[in-house]
């Protein structure tokens, strides 16, 4: 079984088809909305005065500077959550392309993860016009900001391809995945920090191990926060070692997405 | 080896058809145990065939006798689950009208998006840009969102893009019946000319005189296998002899 020089390996070539869904993506998602773009700042900024509002005013959290370290968490966060939610359908949405051209399936994905990275750039702009104003100086930890997003994406990306493939067999995946998001999102530090966790009295050890190691989002949260408000000063001695879990997690998950991708992205178009 | 621009060799389609059925409590576990109450249908079945270079095949067959399933293989969309299919250069083609162009945006956006998702660089999409929107006679509607073309808009556009970059293997399915008269009289002296520059055609349509006109070799599938492989107008009185014999019981 072989099909000579039909378009299926992934080259550098395809960045370009890459690079126009996103564009894609992002004209027609605010297409006819009348503050257009602006709601990629407005949406997390709403969501930041409810949460600090909910938080901090309601439940008196005594973490300090509440919004800030809430915000250094949220935006990568709302990446994680709205790329995994689009990138769950990222086929079936866009299943008219997979049955008409020979494609390599996986652009579909990464240009979904893009679209979404262009968001939590603009996120990060408007994160830094904050800090401008504070002000918070820049520093050079900053720079840890990208290497921890790698992780992510790759974490994703796997996700990604495991939730979208599952999604063309079992639609139920998507209502599934919505309630899942939200309980994770109280399982990483971003309404609290990991300090509270380790703290808690009720917590034993083995679970609060279970907890910075199981998730592999956790040491991500972690990072952003210390790299961006606390100038590199880890919250935990061993820190290292729980971004590590947390690397190997991201790679065996996209290893697995891979996998499981390779199998089925030539089902997709069969599949109505 | 040969020349061929198309050498299918005893190719077979699996597909695997899932029912509509009433949601249920029982259902659910069965569904998770087993997602297909699986029904096995199969598209195609030991077809073998080679097509040379400028040559013009017309696929005739009743729906869904797997006609489109076997373009949809030649131009790589669709795995065989058996057999092997070869194509000498790129395939490429236009497949059911307009789908695969985005309602919400512009012709322009729409031809870019589909350059870049067949395959072709930008410098390659930039270079027929202009042929496109010529041959497509679409020029004063090329800006506006292809949620307001009529169908016969859309096929212009999405005919005019699948020839501009020459593939050499051309797959048209079905699609210019909705083609006013003189679009599609266009759209049929063009496809003679690249066939004269050597592209092997494949059309698959259910106007007869459409086939004899551009084709002169057909072919026939029925239920998935191939029942005549010949002359076209041989294969055309046969087959529709046949469909008359099966109206009248």
């Amino acid at each position: 079984m072989s099909q000579d020089l039909s378009p299926t390996k992934f080259s550098l070539a395809w960045l370009w088809a890459v690079t126009q869904l996103v564009r894609r993506d992002l004209k027609v998602r605010y297409k006819n909305s009348a503050l257009g773009f602006f709601w990629s700042f407005l949406n997390p900024l709403m969501q930041i005065v409810i949460l600090t509002i909910v938080f901090k005013y309601i439940m008196g959290s005594t973490i300090k500077n509440f919004s800030m370290e809430l915000f250094t968490c949220f935006l990568p966060w709302m990446f994680f959550s709205q790329a995994l939610n689009d990138g769950a359908v990222c086929v079936a949405k866009d299943f008219l392309l997979v049955r008409k051209y020979a494609f390599p399936r996986i652009i579909l994905p990464i240009a979904s993860l893009t679209s979404n990275l262009v968001h939590l750039g603009l996120g990060f702009l408007v994160l830094f016009a904050i800090f401008l104003v504070l002000p918070v100086a820049f520093n050079i930890y900053f720079l840890w900001v990208l290497p921890l997003l790698a992780i992510q994406c790759c974490l994703t990306l796997g996700l990604m391809l495991l939730f979208a493939t599952l999604h063309m067999y079992y639609e139920d995946i998507r209502f599934l995945l919505g309630s899942a998001i939200q309980l994770l999102f109280f399982l990483c530090p971003i309404v609290y920090t990991v300090d509270q966790v380790l703290t808690s009295e009720r917590l034993s050890a083995f679970w609060k191990e279970f907890y910075l190691l199981a998730n592999p989002l956790t040491p991500l949260f972690i990072g952003y926060r210390t790299a961006l408000l606390h100038g590199g000063e880890w919250p935990l001695a061993d820190y290292f070692t729980y971004l590590a879990a947390s690397i190997a997690w991201a790679l065996a998950v996209l290893c697995l997405g891979l996998m499981v991708w390779r199998r089925h992205q030539w089902r997709f178009p069969e599949l109505v | 080896m040969s020349e061929a621009a198309v050498e299918v060799r005893s190719l077979s389609k699996k597909f695997i058809v899932r029912h509509e059925r009433r949601p249920s409590v029982k259902r659910l576990f069965t569904r998770l145990l087993r997602p297909f109450p699986s029904n096995v249908l199969w598209a195609l079945r030991g077809i073998s065939l080679s097509i040379e270079p400028g040559q013009a095949v017309g696929l005739i067959g009743e729906n869904g006798s797997g006609k489109s399933t076997l373009l949809r293989i030649v131009a790589g969309i669709l795995r065989p689950t058996e057999g092997s299919v070869h194509v000498r250069g790129r395939a490429g083609g236009l497949f059911e009208l307009a789908a695969g162009f985005h309602p919400e945006l512009s012709g322009r956006d729409n031809i870019w998006l589909s350059g870049a998702l067949m395959g072709y660089s930008p410098r390659q999409v930039a270079e027929r840009f202009d042929t496109i929107v010529e041959f497509s006679e679409m020029a004063d509607f090329i800006d506006i969102p292809v949620k307001s073309y009529s169908s016969g808009m859309a096929l212009r556009v999405g005919f005019a893009i699948a020839v501009a970059f020459e593939p050499e293997v051309l797959l048209v399915d079905e699609v210019l019946a909705v083609a006013d008269a003189h679009f599609q009289r266009k759209a049929y002296g063009h496809l003679r000319r690249l066939q004269e520059r050597g592209t092997a055609l494949i059309i698959v349509s259910h106007e007869t005189a459409a086939i004899r006109g551009t084709c002169s070799r057909a072919l026939w599938l029925d239920h998935g296998q191939l029942r005549r492989d010949g002359d076209t107008n041989e294969v055309l009185d046969e087959y529709l002899a046949y469909a008359e014999r099966n109206n009248h019981g």
